[in-house]
């Protein structure tokens, strides 16, 4: 059973986004999601860093201190080897998802 | 690796803090710097990020959440700042904890009883596969083996294969200096010890060839009597030690701890049984306890059904004897505990019952407080508190409460148990070990806790339900809150517990107040009993003679009335039982047969206890062995036996192998042989010179006697035992105890669950009274103004102390009623609990919830009395 939970997608949706990013602040995360969903995703920004920081516990990604182009200190995030394993898994199961619920729609 | 990040965090905390802020606004910045970029005013660049973004102090909690330990540290914090506000407020603390510790404290001092009386391990592997076996005879009774049963039974195989058997016994050792000690030990078989599965410290277990007539004699120690007596001589075994004036040789010795059931017995023989001949090997002489282990994954069931199968096949080969129709097993905690058991639970359920009327009170404290804390919970919800944020905060508070509660608890538990130690009835098993030990304490943590969120979690979630607008616009004291729908409940909930409280404390105080004019059918005042121990040299024919003299020489004491040697005296000894058969009835055992008791007394034996003879003549000094044989009766076997006719001159026979037809001389008072609760039991009585030869070394070994005299008890004894010495030197006195101490021993059970019982009904009654007489101040204090309006507009003190204590009246009957239909409910529970009176006392039954009733309203009397003092002037300004 893959997990359908919100939490869930934005895990799925933010090591996508450092998987095809390389490194990024989590400001720019949200950017990122936002642009490349033809702003049809929209994070609510506050509950993104609980996100990150769990993730960043479980090893998926971790983290430095870096400067941006303006000069400003930002906290930069960047998948581990742990962390692209689990972004194949969580891949995985929200296709199967998504296939369930399009099957769903379509016989129900 | 995870875990080591999350513990090194523990050590980083501020750092962490600051990191996550540190990002949190450089996120903020950056969306604001866009929003310049894009045109905004500085102003509503900033709004719109922190619109998009969200509270920040409640993401940064949430981040930080995401990690144990700073979860962990949180709490820690919430625990300094609820233990500040506790501290604010002395008055509230030191009630609840009070209030909880004398909860939590009974509790657990109930528990540690129960746990020492109840779930104590036995010092054998396994205990809980040991079972006592015993034969079921028809009538239901279940009995002890006779020698013949015992040995037949064991040839059954099987289970029984194993079977050990055990009879107690005490023994005369002689030192070599001093007067020879009495021992109290066991007769076993050589298998017993085996079956307990305790290996001997010293030496080895008995083996079969020693446990043969003819084969020597032998003996195992116990560790104390190896210590005390024998100087723990490491090379003992193997030597021969002086019992009763024999050499028996030494085969080991048991380790600490080990003395045998009842944890006296200090030493072990072997019985060396002979179905023929030897001690006790009448047929229907009835005196071994069998005891088997059983396998692992045979269970109690399981036996039960194989030893009937192998009791039917034994009555099937042999129809004519007394063996038993079936078995009667019990483990050996049932054995020991059935007796006491429900009286311990029925008090641990009482003191259940005070938990929950103390965290009622404490719950209803805390609504009170919640209510005067409304506005902070609004303030704190309108800061970004989440609902699970208030209630943990609060659950925290009441924790912390339920912690210092449970503490002084264990306090109050160590108290409680001295206290009850102190008065300890002999009868329950074991009570002199209960201590607090880590289980207890365990259990007294648990209930804490348990208790902590009980009594925490409505007000708690009351408290979270606030709502912001109204709070915050709401004056802080503007608003007379209505009388809580709370409150009422727990005011209600408290009084039905203390009413079902007190309803089974006064069933249990009448019920006792009835065994006060049970008749025990002697008189005990004046009364020295003791026993001795006649010289092992006698034979059957010297027993009767040697008594005899010492009686004659108590006599003869000035000051001493009457004087008497029995068998057994009320409420103490072995007290034997023998079907009878009497003329003109048939001698086959049928169905519900009647089986009396066997009393072996001494002449002056009615007239030293005073048991009325009401008919026919007393034994005397002319029926001796070599005269008729006589018996006299009790009122009940008279009436069982020969309804109707004088009992006098009929002619009865004990079925005792040896004993003769014995004409009936004389009728006497039933006597309550074990104590006012007990039923009167047929009896006959023999003179103890009369009793078959064969039987005489068993019954006569160590007989009571007693002595009825008005001398000063010291002075009396030390005739006495100057007394006994003229007869012989050589024979130890014992078990010296005045006939009244007896019964108040018989009492003393019944007395110590009163005790109990009434103590902690009271604490539940005195508990609901501060409770309710809290909450109706607080309620009055929240009606001020309203109270006050009243006054102004014309009420007057009557009409105001009416409106309050009807408030509490009406309460107080609904608590009431609820209470009595909850008593009429358990009543099969306290029914068990009761001696012999039901549980529907219909006086009872309306006495109590009036009391009830009456007491709280009059706790309430104290606040309404307030309320009519109060100035409608002052009332009207007090905003």
């Amino acid at each position: 059973m893959p997990r359908t939970d919100l939490q869930g997608t934005l895990d799925l949706l933010v090591l996508k986004t450092l998987s095809q990013t390389g490194e990024l602040h989590g400001y720019g995360i949200v950017l990122h999601i936002q642009q490349a969903s033809d702003e049809l995703l929209r994070v609510e920004e506050g509950s993104l860093y609980p996100a990150l920081h769990r993730m960043e516990q479980s090893g998926w990604i971790s983290s430095e201190w870096a400067l941006t182009e303006t000069k400003r200190k930002a906290k930069y995030y960047k998948l581990t080897a742990a962390g692209r394993k689990q972004l194949e898994r969580a891949q995985e199961s929200f296709e199967q998802l998504v296939k369930g619920v399009r099957a769903m729609l379509r016989y129900a | 690796m995870a875990l080591l990040r999350r513990i090194s965090n523990l050590f980083r905390r501020s750092s962490i803090d600051r990191e996550i802020e540190a990002e949190l606004r450089a996120h903020l910045e950056m969306r604001i710097e866009d929003n310049i970029a894009s045109g905004m005013s500085p102003d509503s660049a900033r709004r719109d990020a922190l619109l998009r973004f969200g509270n920040p102090t409640v993401t940064k909690e949430r981040v930080a959440a995401s990690d144990a330990v700073l979860t962990l540290q949180r709490i820690g914090m919430d625990v300094r700042y609820a233990l500040r506000r506790l501290v604010k407020s002395p008055g509230f603390s030191a009630t609840a904890t009070l209030t909880l510790a004398l909860g939590i404290g009974a509790n657990t001092a109930m528990f540690s009883v129960i746990r020492s009386v109840l779930i104590r391990s036995w010092p054998f592997p396994h205990s809980d596969r040991l079972v006592l076996v015993s034969q079921r005879q028809a009538n239901g009774n279940s009995n002890l083996f006779s020698t013949k049963d015992f040995l037949d039974w064991k040839q059954q195989g099987g289970l029984l294969a194993g079977m050990g058997a055990h009879f107690s016994w005490q023994f005369n050792i002689s030192s070599p200096e001093g007067p020879p000690q009495r021992i109290p030990g066991g007769v076993i078989s050589h298998d017993f010890l085996r079956v307990l599965g305790t290996q001997p410290m010293l030496g080895r277990l008995f083996s079969l060839s020693e446990d043969r007539s003819g084969a020597g004699q032998f003996v195992m120690l116990s560790y104390v009597l190896w210590k005390n007596h024998f100087s723990a001589d490491p090379n003992i075994v193997g030597k021969a030690i002086q019992i009763e004036g024999m050499p028996y040789t030494v085969i080991g010795v048991m380790p600490v701890g080990f003395n045998g059931f009842d944890g006296k017995e200090l030493l072990w023989t072997l019985l060396q049984l002979r179905p023929d001949s030897g001690t006790g090997s009448s047929p229907n002489f009835h005196w071994l306890t069998g005891v088997i282990r059983l396998p692992d994954g045979t269970s109690l069931k399981q036996a039960r059904s194989e030893l009937d199968a192998a009791a039917i096949r034994l009555h099937r080969e042999n129809p004519s004897s007394d063996v038993g129709f079936g078995v009667s097993l019990q483990t050996l905690n049932d054995a020991f505990t059935s007796s006491v058991r429900p009286a311990l639970l029925m008090l641990m359920g009482c003191v259940g019952f005070v938990l929950l009327i103390a965290c009622v009170n404490v719950a209803n404290l805390l609504l009170a407080r919640g209510a005067a804390r409304q506005r902070e919970m609004a303030v704190r919800t309108a800061l970004g508190a989440s609902r699970s944020r208030i209630v943990r905060q609060l659950l925290t508070e009441s924790m912390l409460l339920a912690g210092a509660g449970g503490a002084a608890g264990i306090a109050v538990a160590l108290l409680l148990l001295r206290g009850m130690l102190s008065l300890h009835p002999p009868q329950v098993p074991h009570i002199e070990q209960t201590s607090v030990d880590s289980a207890v304490l365990a259990y007294a943590v648990l209930v804490s806790m348990i208790v902590g969120i009980l009594f925490g979690l409505a007000p708690a979630i009351e408290a979270s339900r606030t709502d912001v607008n109204e709070s915050l616009r709401e004056q802080l004291t503007s608003t007379p809150r209505r009388f809580g729908r709370q409150h009422s409940i727990l005011i209600i909930a408290e009084t039905a517990l203390a009413c079902m409280l007190l309803i089974a404390t006064g069933l249990a105080l009448k019920s006792l107040w009835s065994l006060r004019d049970v008749n025990f059918g002697f008189v005990p005042a004046n009364i020295l009993t003791f026993r001795i121990a006649a010289p092992s040299q006698l034979d059957a024919k010297g027993l009767p003679d040697f008594y005899r003299q010492m009686v004659e020489h108590i006599r003869s004491i000035p000051g001493v009335e009457s004087v008497s040697a029995a068998r057994d005296l009320p409420l103490s000894g072995i007290d034997p039982s023998t079907p009878i058969l009497t003329e003109g009835k048939s001698p086959a055992p049928v169905q519900g047969e009647i089986v009396t008791r066997y009393r072996a007394v001494g002449d002056d034996y009615f007239r030293v206890l005073q048991i009325p003879l009401r008919r026919g003549r007393a034994f005397d000094r002319h029926d001796t062995a070599s005269s008729p044989t006589v018996a006299i009766v009790s009122e009940s076997l008279a009436r069982e036996y020969w309804p109707g006719e004088s009992a006098v001159g009929k002619r009865l026979k004990p079925n005792i192998a040896g004993s003769s037809w014995c004409v009936v001389v004389g009728v006497v008072a039933d006597v309550r042989h074990w104590g006012a609760d007990v039923v009167v039991e047929p009896t006959a009585y023999y003179p103890y010179s009369q009793v078959p030869e064969s039987m005489r070394s068993l019954l006569e070994a160590n007989m009571a006697i007693a002595v009825r005299s008005r001398m000063p008890q010291n002075d009396l004894l030390h005739s006495i035992s100057s007394a006994v010495a003229d007869v012989n030197t050589q024979v130890p006195l014992y078990e010296v105890k005045t006939m009244e101490s007896m019964v108040s021993d018989s009492d003393s059970l019944r007395n110590f669950d009163l005790l109990l019982l009434g103590w902690f009904s009271f604490l539940a009654l005195a508990l609901a009274v501060v409770g309710v007489y809290g909450v109706m101040a607080y309620s009055v204090s929240q009606r001020t103004r309203e109270i006050g309006i009243r006054i102004a507009l014309g009420a007057r003190p009557r009409d105001v102390l009416r409106l309050i204590l009807r408030q509490g009246a009406r309460l107080a009957i609904a608590g009431s009623v609820i209470g009595v239909v909850g008593a009429f409910l358990l009543r099969k529970i306290m029914a068990s609990f009761l001696y012999g009176l039901s549980a529907n006392d219909p006086f009872i039954l309306c006495v109590v919830p009036c009391v009830m009733v009456l007491v709280i309203v009059l706790a309430c009397w104290l606040p309404a009395r307030r309320a009519t003092k109060i100035d409608p002037t002052m009332a009207l300004r007090y905003e």
